[in-house]
């Protein structure tokens, strides 16, 4: 039987739900999908694995009682996209603007809710939801211990990547995290990663795919792996 | 008014999350209030004091749909400021990008839209194929934007790069195939036999609002007067007491030109600019299909005129003192961005104007003599894009 699965975002720029729509022909064939993108959703409804996108607005505790509703109703909580997972952009946010200048605060949904697996990206490739939805089918994924340990933090950017491994001596060179960057804001100069600052939007995609970061995060985290099934690891 | 009764509807299959406050007698739509619901996350105030550099990755991420539209346009906006122009190959790669993104909207848009045009039984197989169309015409966007979505490519002074010859062979074969696929499709549509009855209802239904567009593909300020646009709030647009309660607390701005309603996006750019004639309700949806094979035989045409030999950005970039417009016609139509940046090189005023905010009150107007029971389908068939509506303050 096909997981029930709930996409629905909380205030984002859309960009996360419409990306999960190009894999919509492969999810389709394994889970059951409902998002507002497709038609009506009812949160009250239980879930077997709801994905959360876009950022909380702390301001506004409609969002936030959404997000906790979210939480109770589903098995599963996935925060989809560096908004929901890790802050991203928003993390810059601080209010004054016209209609609603007091929403000033955005934060990760982790800051109100226990995450078990945050998938950050501007927007993530979405082959990566239909590989993490296999693999809390089967366990079997190796994805399953980066995100449920990225879900353990609050924060992640260039910065975080060039304090834990290239300024500590421990980047390898691989350069996955320059191929990553949404933004084109890491370079690859004598064999180690640099930040360019200025262009870093703290989506933290370069630590969820840098092999030396997540491995000392799974080991600093110890997450535990939750599957459909009811399992735990 | 005391025979009408009020009817909020959650707006599903749009860009963000809305509601639709109707307001009918016997049935029949008098008024409506198109009200958005999503937190204001504040780009224009978030870029005071940031270098223009970062402007540009943020201000593509105001929307995860329209992102090209908003990074070309901001890029524009602070080389305006700076005074510096990119060179051809930039300018013809920033358009190729910005008619990928509005066809890859136009796509998504077609998706969203569908179950409301034609009969229930036949909608699921168009939807997988709009979703099939919707991966290939990203696949292009990340050759020639670096990103199916928020392009990197775009930067002050033109584009990154060029594409690998590969890369552009290969688009051309995949824009080939998506051509003849989208006219099958088309025919799909055109076929009266497979349309809903709410699609019969906007092909019957005249409506001939003001229309503005600067521009068919690109944008171009000479073609609008910018003085005459404002935005004003929905209670100094409909009259604070005229409101009903349950129509309050939008997140949204309300725009107007000559202190009146325009409709932007598809329709206007086709009927000022090629001679688009049909005045129905189903003529929006008509225009923006067209708008996709139109813009996939201008981006082919455009790839011929790309030389390999030339750059594709200008790199006499000097941040200085300056101030900025922008006007580009993005997927859903007009859309202004307005930039200042101080001695230092840093960010001092931005502002910007989107296309929603203008098809909002066009939508609500849309609506009336509508039955009660298609209501969610009139601002569906504008396409509001809510992202990019929660981001806008009044232009000065």
């Amino acid at each position: 039987m096909k997981p029930k699965v709930l996409i629905y975002d909380v205030g984002g720029c859309e960009g996360c739900p419409t990306s999960i729509l190009r894999e919509l022909n492969k999810l389709v064939n394994i889970a059951d999908i409902h998002s507002k993108h497709l038609g009506e959703v009812n949160i009250d409804n239980n879930y077997d694995i709801a994905v959360i996108t876009g950022p909380l607005c702390i301001n506004v505790p409609e969002k936030i009682e959404i997000v906790r509703k979210i939480r109770e109703k589903s098995k599963i909580l996935i925060a989809y996209g560096s908004c929901s997972s890790v802050g991203g952009i928003t993390l810059f946010s601080r209010g004054g603007q016209d209609p609603k200048p007091e929403h000033r605060t955005f934060q990760p949904i982790s800051a109100v809710v226990d995450v078990d697996y945050s998938i950050p990206g501007c927007p993530p490739a979405p082959t990566t939801l239909v590989s993490l939805i296999n693999g809390l089918k089967t366990g079997k994924s190796p994805l399953l211990r980066i995100f449920a340990a990225i879900a353990k933090v609050r924060k992640l950017s260039g910065f975080d990547l060039m304090d834990e491994v290239v300024l500590s001596g421990l980047c390898v060179g691989c350069g996955a995290c320059v191929l990553s960057c949404p933004t084109h804001a890491l370079q690859m100069i004598e064999k180690r990663s640099d930040l360019i600052v200025e262009k870093c939007i703290r989506c933290g995609t370069c630590c969820s795919r840098c092999p030396v970061f997540t491995r000392i995060l799974i080991y600093k985290e110890k997450p535990q792996v939750k599957l459909l099934g009811g399992e735990t690891e | 008014m005391s025979h009408n009764t009020y009817k909020i509807r959650d707006l599903f299959r749009i860009g963000g999350e809305a509601e639709f406050l109707v307001l009918h007698k016997d049935g029949i739509i008098v008024d409506s209030y198109f009200i958005a619901r999503a937190p204001v996350r504040g780009f224009e105030k978030m870029l005071i004091g940031k270098n223009p550099i970062f402007a540009i990755e943020a201000a593509m991420r105001i929307c995860g749909i329209c992102h090209s539209a908003h990074g070309i346009n901001a890029a524009e906006a602070i080389e305006n400021a700076l005074g510096i122009f990119p060179p051809l190959n930039g300018v013809i790669l920033r358009e190729i990008v910005g008619l990928l993104n509005r066809i890859q909207s136009h796509i998504l848009h077609l998706a969203l839209i569908t179950p409301d045009l034609v009969k229930p039984e036949l909608k699921m197989d168009a939807i997988r194929r709009e979703v099939d169309l919707l991966g290939m015409i990203s696949n292009v966007l990340a050759k020639f934007g670096g990103a199916p979505s928020h392009p990197p490519n775009i930067v002050i002074g033109g584009v990154e790069s060029m594409p690998k010859q590969r890369y552009i062979d290969d688009s051309v074969k995949t824009l080939q195939q998506f051509k003849q696929k989208f006219g099958e499709l088309m025919e799909f549509f055109e076929n009266e036999n497979n349309w809903s009855e709410r699609a019969k209802i906007l092909a019957e239904t005249e409506f001939r609002p003001k229309l503005l567009a600067s521009h068919l593909y690109y944008g171009d300020q000479t073609n609008i007067d910018l003085n005459k646009i404002r935005t004003v709030s929905v209670e100094e647009f409909r009259g604070n007491n005229s409101i009903p309660k349950e129509a309050k607390g939008t997140t949204t701005l309300i725009a107007l030109y000559g202190d009146e309603p325009v409709e932007v996006g598809p329709r206007a750019r086709l009927a000022l600019f090629w001679g688009f004639n049909d005045r129905s309700l189903i003529g929006v949806q008509r225009a923006r299909m067209r708008e996709i094979t139109m813009g996939i035989e201008r981006i082919l045409r455009l790839i011929d005129e790309l030389d390999p030999t030339e750059p594709t950005k200008t790199t006499a970039v000097v941040f200085r003192r300056g101030k900025g417009i922008s006007v580009f016609e993005a997927p859903r139509g007009l859309l202004i961005h307005y930039a200042e940046i101080n001695a230092e090189g840093r960010i001092s005023f931005y502002k910007i104007v989107v296309p929603t905010m203008f098809n909002i009150p066009i939508m609500e107007i849309a609506s009336r003599g509508i039955p009660v029971e298609c209501a969610d389908v009139i601002p569906r068939l504008y396409d509001p894009c809510i992202p990019c509506a929660t981001h806008l303050v009044e232009v000065r």
